[in-house]
């Protein structure tokens, strides 16, 4: 007990003299205790092809990473050496009778019975913001898995959901996600229907770009919510998600280094949701 | 006991020969404590510092190739007085010594991380990296500038095309010992992005050529040689001390399969179980510990912990 709670309070940013970053912010659900990544392994026990390009692996994996929350990934290798020499971020969609649920690329050839070594829990669950009722998904060509078992989840506990698809994200299977979620289609200048409105409504906002774009798209996003703000933009307001190639997933490579305000982040450990808030975009 | 450097009032000693090579394994060792035992480590290397801070690279940073990886960081790290604040104490506290690498940007800024480092209480050596470019004027330049601020022992990571020349240099101006070699760098296109990128290249085909570069420096070299480059398994650290190395270090493994360091620091530093004999291949692995597999003896035989019976012991000679 005494290990988690030291890693905990480690790695919530007290080591960068930063304890203010989470402080308004719980956990989805209200729970903020982090797990240290472990080296594990997992089976794969069953593949479902999902569309032309998608596949859900249902991995039975170690009972530890039963506490996993939406935003955490796994990153994984097959033990018998894959294709690929680093390990791949495979995104949870949401965990099923004891089974986890991944989705990754079709592309990928795997076979049920196979064995993965995994390398999880990597990162935080995204931190949504207290009394949290309607929530503003923003998928910017980028497939939205990431947000499959966060809609899910904020679905069940009856919070409101819209979720803006624009560019790769409009090839996205629909039935994949939560009935209850609202879906609006953004054109080729990343606008949608009742924009503003939307902006104004939610009372969070988390976007998805792809690694090459982040910047640009999210401070994009950042200036359009500041000037839509009178006042300044709140603390966890508005985030984003990064999900860089990973070399390491544990911090050590500093590959995934997000240049902030005050101190510097790491999409690996800090990540993948970063408040926008706390980036240096330029 | 290993005499990691040349011998003298300030020479370091390590009980271990395997450590993490530089950019690999953070600026302490905090990324890999829940994953590896790192006291079973001979020492720690610190991600490249220099005098003053750096902020990552713009554009892709990590792009895969077919049997590796390219890495392009741009040395991020907070500056020589911010690191040594924000890590400093850890460095002191740590189980294993703390090799600081600092980046061999200009001898004036050696010279001040130096003599920075110098005075923090965690740091038992320094490991200077030199640039690709850089000739035997320019290190001599800089180690005569570290040497001049500085009693801990330095070690010398010189690049991998040209670690002969600059070995030769480095011992001639005084280091302590000589790191063979650093990654070599390499231009690949993006996938994702389709730019050209340049960075450092880690993989395990860089083995064969960093295991020669070891041997020739091995052979001319009154220092001692520590081997790095390609080592994935215990079989590739025991080539490089076989070619001349004294200790090696581990890179790009470290992140692929974090376990693997320890390993090859276990298999390394005669830690390692010896397969019992008769013990069948689900009661032993490489790497595994005397209590992981007394653990699966009890399992196996259903016996209770105070009731154990000691290990196997080798079959009587007939």
């Amino acid at each position: 007990m005494r290990i988690i709670l030291v890693w905990t309070v480690w790695s919530s940013g007290v080591r960068r003299g930063h304890q203010d970053t989470w402080a308004n912010l719980q956990f989805y659900p209200a729970r903020c205790t982090l797990w240290p990544m472990r080296e594990t392994q997992a089976i794969i026990e069953r593949v479902r092809r999902v569309s032309d390009t998608l596949q859900q692996l249902h991995l039975s994996v170690d009972p530890s990473l039963a506490q996993a929350q939406a935003g955490q990934s796994l990153f994984a290798a097959p033990l018998n050496g894959g294709e690929s020499y680093l390990r791949e971020q495979w995104i949870p969609v949401g965990l099923r009778e004891g089974q986890m649920v991944v989705e990754i690329p079709s592309a990928h050839p795997y076979t049920p019975g196979q064995v993965v070594s995994l390398l999880a829990p990597l990162g935080r669950a995204i931190p949504l913001r207290p009394h949290l009722q309607h929530m503003l998904l923003i998928a910017n060509d980028a497939l939205p898995t990431p947000f499959v078992w966060l809609a899910g989840d904020l679905c069940a506990r009856g919070a409101a959901v819209t979720l803006v698809l624009g560019g790769r994200a409009l090839a996205y299977p629909l039935e994949l996600l939560p009935a209850e979620v609202e879906i609006l289609r953004a054109d080729t200048d990343w606008r949608w229907p009742d924009q503003v409105e939307t902006l104004t409504w939610a009372d969070q906002v988390i976007a998805l770009a792809p690694p090459y774009a982040c910047a640009e798209v999210y401070a994009g996003l950042y200036d359009t919510i500041s000037q839509l703000r009178v006042q300044n933009v709140p603390d966890g307001y508005v985030f984003g998600l990064y999900y860089y190639r990973l070399a390491c997933g544990t911090g050590a490579c500093l590959a995934c280094q997000i240049p902030g305000q005050k101190y510097d982040l790491l999409a690996c450990t800090d990540g993948p949701a970063v408040d926008l808030k706390k980036v240096a975009f330029r | 006991m290993i005499e990691l450097t040349r011998p003298g009032k300030t020479s370091l000693v390590i009980d271990n020969p395997v450590m993490p090579a530089a950019g690999t394994f953070g600026f302490d060792h905090a990324p890999y404590r829940a994953l590896i035992d790192v006291g079973k480590l001979g020492a720690v290397v610190t991600n490249p510092l220099t005098w003053r801070p750096r902020r990552v690279a713009r554009g892709p940073r990590v792009v895969p190739l077919p049997s590796g990886v390219l890495i392009h960081t741009g040395l991020p790290n907070p500056g020589t007085n911010r690191a040594i604040k924000q890590y400093g104490a850890r460095w002191a506290r740590s189980e294993v010594p703390v090799i600081v690498h600092v980046v061999a940007t200009s001898p004036a800024d050696v010279a001040r991380c130096a003599n920075a480092l110098d005075r923090c209480e965690g740091v038992a050596a320094l490991e200077i990296g030199l640039h690709d470019q850089a000739t035997p004027d320019d290190v001599a330049q800089i180690l005569a500038a570290a040497e001049a601020n500085t009693l801990l022992p330095l070690l010398v990571r010189v690049p991998l095309y040209q670690a002969v020349p600059l070995a030769r240099a480095a011992e001639a101006a005084g280091a302590g010992a000589l790191v063979i070699a650093a990654p070599p760098r390499g231009t690949t296109r993006d996938p994702e992005t389709g730019q050209l990128v340049g960075g450092r290249i880690y993989g395990p085909w860089l083995k064969a050529q960093a295991l020669r570069a070891t041997g020739q420096v091995a052979q001319i070299a009154g220092i001692p040689v520590i081997g790095s480059g390609g080592i994935h398994s215990p079989d590739d650290a025991r080539d490089f001390i076989e070619a001349g190395a004294i200790a090696v270090q581990v890179d790009s493994v470290t992140w692929t399969q974090p376990h693997m360091l320890e390993v090859i620091a276990r298999n390394l530093g005669g830690l390692e179980l010896t397969r019992a004999v008769g013990a069948l291949s689900d009661e032993w692995e490489p790497g595994m510990g005397q209590t992981m597999r007394i653990d699966r003896e009890r399992a196996r035989r259903g016996t209770p912990p105070e009731d154990d019976s000691p290990p196997d012991k080798p079959l009587p000679p007939k």
